[in-house]
């Protein structure tokens, strides 16, 4: 067990080191950059001279030097500068990559998690009450709602639902970021996908757990009903659920950029896709590298839960 | 359970052993919103590329005079009419055809991928095995959405010249295309890898592929003859799955104005525009509402049919 956590922490780097090639290597090829982009018409010396300082004219030598820069735990330990360092930015020119990421990420990582609490928490009675009750017209209505959450783009739900409850009832703020009142629609927004995915999960893993043996002497010693559902039979339902989370996850995280630009919050994802319009290489970089870190992270937390919930599972074997 | 005709005849014929080749199509007629999602797809489908001809001629017809005007039979205008005054109903069957393509070309882009690297994976198995699949580990850990815009923006400028080069100058709109579909087919082979990886490491293990070995056939004969029949089930279950995935990430370019480019329209791009014509005062819905509902109606039908294909291919799952 705590073997494979070890391995799995040390290949953490190395999946982070793949990716940011990888993404490096994609971000080369984006013709352009800032600099050349520029509308002050410098000098080509003054040019050559600040792309110099920000490596824009050798590739590879800015490959290595953010490879270099961007993991500094002695530095960090004299005090010297941050832990990570991302770089600066190469459009916002008095900004560092850091200064960005650390305005913007607690915000999207906020919406994400609201919405993913969100998710589990209503999606899984929703699927546990649409197995139990089956073919009623409870399982029909909340099938219906969960296809409508993962058959519709977030950016037609997330305008209904403002239309709806900002404009027409006017219980909540149209966007912006700061108030729980504010947290509301975006996070629900966001959650219905997954919600829907996790009920239908939830439901599809309560009719094939219900039917097993263990269950039926669960009822037969005359455990009351409640508790065999909630507690028997829920603990092995969820963990189909369990495994999704990690991905979910992520996609919560990464996919929520459309729903920031629908409700004017400042997350991440505006960083990114303003990153890879105006070829800021190290903001594209720097983006990528934190969803990926967080990505990486959610995985293996999943994975370790999984032992935990159910012992049976050997990650060793595996 | 209603329909207890079949079981009275081939009384053997229990869910437990029915096996994946016997019959399995009745299973899909069986599963009632799968047929039901069948015939809308195909109504819709007819719908769209049946009048290819004539909305490839009035998808980008502007009509100033019309602009915003709502849903009317005279002149034939049901879906009423855009911004530019451009008719939303030939923009409607003309994006349907622009869209359900991309999901097919991303779905066909991930079988054919997919189904190469799990399955070269799953048969050489150890160390190649473990390369591959660290690999699709890797990608996975690449937010997706991020890395069809990296790919799209990356690559979009070398695809212009390279066509220009083959087809003559003039070729954006066709690189355009083309880079969608291979940026969004690019990223969703995973899931597909990795399923047909573990579908072949199951198969490999079985009695008739180690008989196939033992009589000395050579590989390619196995994975073609013996390993890929066997595969077709989760190939096209993952592809149908596939379809509404792609059509769904090309609406999010669309919306973040990086999908399509401008005259031509897909589901996902009318509805990001009509999202964008709304404000507090007047609420142009129809250019919201049809293009959405299509979408919307589209992808819920390719779900059902996903699932249902899934009990016909996957006799183990109960319902």
């Amino acid at each position: 067990m705590w073997r494979h956590i070890i391995i799995r922490l040390a290949l953490c780097p190395v999946i982070l080191w793949a990716i940011y090639t990888i993404t490096f290597l994609m971000a080369v090829t984006i013709p352009g950059n800032p600099f050349k982009m520029s509308d002050r018409n410098l000098s080509p010396d003054v040019e050559r001279a600040v792309m110099a300082i920000y490596k824009a004219d050798d590739n590879w030598a800015f490959y290595w030097q953010y490879l270099d820069h961007l993991f500094q735990p002695v530095k960090a330990l004299r005090g010297e500068g941050p832990l990570i360092d991302l770089g600066p930015s190469w459009q916002y020119r008095d900004w560092t990559c850091n200064q960005i990421v650390a305005a913007a990420l607690p915000v999207s990582v906020g919406l994400g998690m609201t919405a993913m609490f969100l998710a589990v928490v209503l999606g899984v009675p929703i699927g546990v009450i649409s197995a139990v009750k089956r073919n009623s017209w409870f399982d029909y209505t909340s099938l219906g709602l969960a296809l409508i959450g993962i058959s519709l783009p977030t950016f037609v739900t997330g305008t209904a639902l403002l239309i709806l409850f900002a404009v027409k009832l006017a219980w909540l703020p149209v966007g912006g970021w700061g108030g729980i009142s504010q947290l509301w629609l975006p996070a629900v927004t966001l959650s219905l996908p997954f919600m829907a995915y996790i009920a239908r999960l939830t439901r599809l893993g309560m009719l094939d757990v219900m039917a097993s043996d263990y269950i039926r002497t669960a009822q037969a010693k005359g455990l009351p009903p409640r508790t065999v559902i909630w507690k028997h039979a829920l603990k092995n339902a969820f963990l189909p659920v369990l495994s999704y989370l990690g991905p979910a996850s992520a996609a919560a995280l990464t996919g929520s950029f459309i729903i920031e630009s629908i409700f004017n919050i400042p997350g991440l994802g505006q960083h990114f896709v303003a990153g890879v319009l105006n070829r800021d290489r190290a903001m594209i970089l720097g983006t990528v590298l934190v969803y990926s870190a967080v990505i990486v992270v959610f995985n293996l937390l999943v994975d370790l839960t999984y032992t935990v919930v159910d012992p049976r599972i050997d990650l060793e074997e595996s | 359970m209603t329909t207890t005709v079949g079981t009275t005849i081939e009384p053997e014929l229990t869910d437990a052993t029915r096996s994946a080749g016997s019959h399995p199509w009745k299973r899909f007629w069986r599963n009632r919103s799968a047929t039901v999602s069948l015939i809308v797809l195909g109504i819709i489908i007819f719908a769209c590329f049946g009048t290819l001809m004539i909305s490839a001629k009035e998808y980008h017809v502007q009509d100033l005079n019309a602009n915003r005007q709502p849903p009317q039979l005279i002149p034939f205008a049901p879906f009423g009419y855009d911004i530019l005054g451009r008719n939303i109903f030939w923009r409607c069957l003309f994006g349907g055809v622009v869209s359900l393509g991309i999901g097919l070309a991303a779905a066909a882009i991930s079988v054919i991928i997919g189904t190469l690297w799990g399955a070269v994976a799953g048969w050489y198995g150890g160390r190649i095995d473990n390369i591959m699949m660290r690999l699709v580990d890797v990608l996975y850990g690449l937010p997706y959405i991020l890395l069809i815009i990296l790919l799209k923006i990356a690559f979009e400028p070398k695809l212009i010249r390279l066509l220009d080069r083959i087809f003559g100058p003039g070729q954006e709109r066709t690189a355009n295309i083309v880079i969608l579909f291979l940026a969004i087919g690019g990223v969703s082979w995973l899931t597909m890898a990795r399923v047909i990886r573990g579908q072949v490491l199951s198969l490999k293990a079985q009695p008739f592929i180690e008989a196939a070995r033992a009589l000395g056939l050579p590989a390619r004969k196995i994975l073609l003859r013996h390993l890929l029949p066997n595969l077709v089930g989760p190939i096209i279950v993952y592809a149908t799955l596939t379809v509404p995935q792609a059509i769904l990430q090309e609406s999010f370019l669309s919306f973040l104005g990086i999908g399509v480019q401008a005259p031509v329209p897909t589901w996902g791009s009318l509805a990001a525009e009509g999202v964008k014509a709304i404000n507090t005062v007047v609420s142009f819905w129809w250019m919201v509402v049809f293009p959405s509902v299509l979408l919307g109606l589209t992808l819920l039908c390719l779900n059902f049919i996903g699932d249902g294909l899934r009990d016909v291919f996957d006799p183990k799952t109960k319902r």
